[in-house]
């Protein structure tokens, strides 16, 4: 149980047990009380005052499935509040195995240097020089990293977007086949990285110092019964292994929510030949793979390897929200373009989702037309020429908007929406007008909420409680360190009681469910505490204006819950 | 009447050589429900079937109309 702080102005690491007031924390939850603590809200996103944060969840490197995400976070340059994203891949369990609570990054290199940060089985870590790296893509970055360090290790790092403190540059993860293809990708901590002169960190995977759990025998029995609860959920058990998150594409569509060409429609003209069931099928024709296991400790293997028509590795995981950014959005319904641009995004480290949204706003706004892939291939591409469109771009689709003049900017404090249109789903309308972090669906998605008919997407009644409390769990889910895919067994009660079981093993505790809900709130609390003093008012939680003045068919409805409504939403 | 029907994830196995372009059309009787579409295929309750019908989410107990076109999928979650 310790932090590693790393002084990059001086190049140096300190080991420093974990302080009081950080114990019982992880994840977000460790992340967004050490910088409400440690950051002053108004300092330059990508200054020296600014830290960089790595930290697993509060049960990373535990036997418990599904828990090895790494919650990343920083002042965010893209939205300039406080900013968590995390990733699936190995570095998470890796680094809880090490017993490392957190890893922060503080200062910032002189004269432009690039380093390395690498952490040996021992848990010593040091900083290399690495000069040679400069420019690198992350799938070449990582093979020369494990040529250099062996493969017994998991990678986080950043591409030339990083490097470029580009404002939509990714933090890539290293999977279980060791490809830079999970990610980090929101809030712009790739910027961050970059900023500070760190291209990579090299975890070794053999650890095996995880901290103590106080009652090891409850917390096996809870662990158990929590893997049962995720195998026998139809959404883990079905859905997810067949088809990944694309499964999304066919009832997201099916409800008119799906937003498209740039959020002007809600059904996808071609959702059909971009859907899970489709890729599932070519994917089997050609010998690419669904049922992947991309993530450590994970039991549900929703990732995929998408090939090419001769079987040629392409990309993985090719998930649901890049099929809507760089599908639905731009107009492409082509699945080998989409999967063509996946990998560019990962190679140059940058997030799909703001990518493809910045491109379907300068599609939207008459520079090249929708559905053309060989021109969204060419854009992204721009990115890593360093070309003056490349940066517009990388910043950003907030800054494609404001290069072409064009009104139609799908974001929220600077970040894109999600693959959720909150005219047909309002209640995702509170979450990404109130989520501290901007919009985004991971602060508190409500489409299984609609799903199985609990709320109506169209109607304003319930949306603000349903989002507040989907926003609550998720700062929850985000600090124990457990996947969103296998956060959805907490709906029910075995799956809800294994869970709160397991902390309390771990902890030595006997928290009832009020104290894990109050656990998410004091999490959010502190999030909104750092961007009021960073200067940001409820103002600004509000959506743009045309999502409250241009209707989306087919239901044809505009954001109809009030300015009132929504700031209700966190009056704890 | 007839309903036309689109299925997905592995409820497409509930119909031997299913082609999801075409999907496949019932015959049911008039004021047939939604709860019987979803018996006619076997559809086990295990499974979780979804209805959407116009864009909306159907309840087991809705009446159906003569042409209408129903996706039958599974229960999903943010990703």
């Amino acid at each position: 149980m310790r932090f590693l702080r790393v002084d990059m102005t001086h190049q140096q690491i300190a080991v420093e047990p974990v302080p009081k007031r950080y114990q019982g924390l992880g994840g977000r939850g460790l992340i967004s009380t050490l910088i409400n603590d440690e950051v002053p809200p108004l300092c330059d996103p990508m200054g020296p005052e600014n830290k960089l944060i790595f930290a697993p969840g509060l049960l990373g490197g535990t036997k418990l499935v599904n828990t090895s995400r790494i919650a990343v976070g920083a002042k965010s340059p893209l939205t300039g509040t406080i900013k968590e994203s995390n990733a699936g891949g190995t570095f998470g369990d890796a680094a809880g195995r090490l017993g490392i609570t957190a890893i922060i990054v503080e200062g910032q290199s002189r004269n432009n240097g690039l380093s390395t940060l690498k952490i040996d089985v021992d848990g010593i870590a040091q900083l290399i020089d690495s000069e040679d790296l400069k420019g690198m893509r992350t799938y070449a970055l990582v093979e020369h990293l494990f040529s250099r360090y062996g493969t017994q290790n998991a990678v986080m790092c950043i591409g030339p977007a990083g490097e470029q403190k580009l404002r939509a540059a990714s933090i890539q993860s290293t999977d279980t086949k060791g490809r830079p293809c999970r990610a980090a990708g929101r809030g712009g901590l790739g910027a961050v990285m970059g900023s500070k002169g760190l291209k990579a960190i090299v975890l070794d995977l053999r650890g095996d110092e995880a901290d103590a759990i106080v009652d090891p025998e409850g917390f096996a029995a809870a662990a158990k019964a929590f893997a049962q609860s995720v195998r026998s959920h139809p959404f883990s058990r079905d859905v997810m292994p067949k088809l990944g998150t694309a499964g999304l594409v066919a009832p997201v569509n099916s409800m008119g929510g799906f937003p498209s060409y740039n959020a002007t429609r809600g059904v996808f003209d071609g959702w059909e030949k971009i859907s899970g069931e489709y890729m599932s099928d070519l994917l089997a024709k050609r010998g690419g793979k669904t049922g992947h296991k991309g993530c450590a400790t994970c039991i549900i293997q929703c990732s995929n390897e998408f090939v090419d028509a001769g079987g040629k590795y392409v990309t993985s995981s090719l998930e649901y929200e890049t099929i809507w950014s760089m599908g639905g959005m731009t107009g492409i319904d082509d699945l080998d373009i989409i999967a063509r641009l996946d990998f560019l995004c990962d190679d140059l480290g940058v997030d799909t989702m703001s990518t493809g949204v910045g491109v379907s706003v300068a599609m939207d706004a008459g520079y090249k037309p929708f559905g053309d892939g060989q021109a969204a291939i060419e854009m992204v591409e721009e990115i890593a020429k360093g070309t003056s469109f490349g940066k517009m771009l990388g910043n950003g689709p907030e800054e494609v908007g404001r290069f072409f003049n064009h009104h139609r900017v799908p974001v929220v404090k600077g970040q894109s929406i999600s693959g959720y249109d909150p005219r047909a789903m309002q209640g995702n309308a509170v979450t990404y007008a109130t989520s501290p972090m901007g919009a985004d669906h991971t602060a508190g998605n409500l489409v299984s909420e609609y799903v199985t008919g609990k709320l109506d997407p169209l109607k304003t009644e319930g949306q603000v409680d349903a989002s507040r409390k989907s926003q609550i769990a998720m700062a929850v889910v985000d600090s124990i360190g457990l996947c969103v895919l296998a956060s959805t067994v907490l709906s029910t009660e075995q799956g809800s009681k294994a869970f709160i079981a397991a902390i309390n093993a771990k902890l030595g505790l006997e928290l009832k469910p009020e104290a894990i809900t109050e656990m998410g709130i004091k999490v959010i609390k502190a999030e909104l505490d750092f961007n009021r003093r960073a200067g940001f008012t409820n103002k600004d939680d509000r959506l743009p204006r045309f999502f409250y003045e241009e209707p989306l068919p087919p239901h044809n409805v505009v954001v109809q819950i009030s300015d009132e409504e929504m700031d209700k939403t966190f009056k704890f | 009447m007839i309903i036309k029907v689109k299925l997905f994830s592995i409820l497409r196995n509930h119909v031997s050589g299913y082609d999801p372009e075409k999907g496949i059309d019932i015959e049911l009787a008039s004021h047939a429900r939604v709860s019987d579409v979803i018996h006619h295929l076997k559809i086990p309750a295990v499974q979780f079937p979804v209805v959407s019908c116009d864009g909306r989410i159907l309840q087991k107990s809705d009446p159906l109309s003569d042409g209408n076109v129903l996706h039958i999928f599974q229960p999903v979650a943010g990703g």
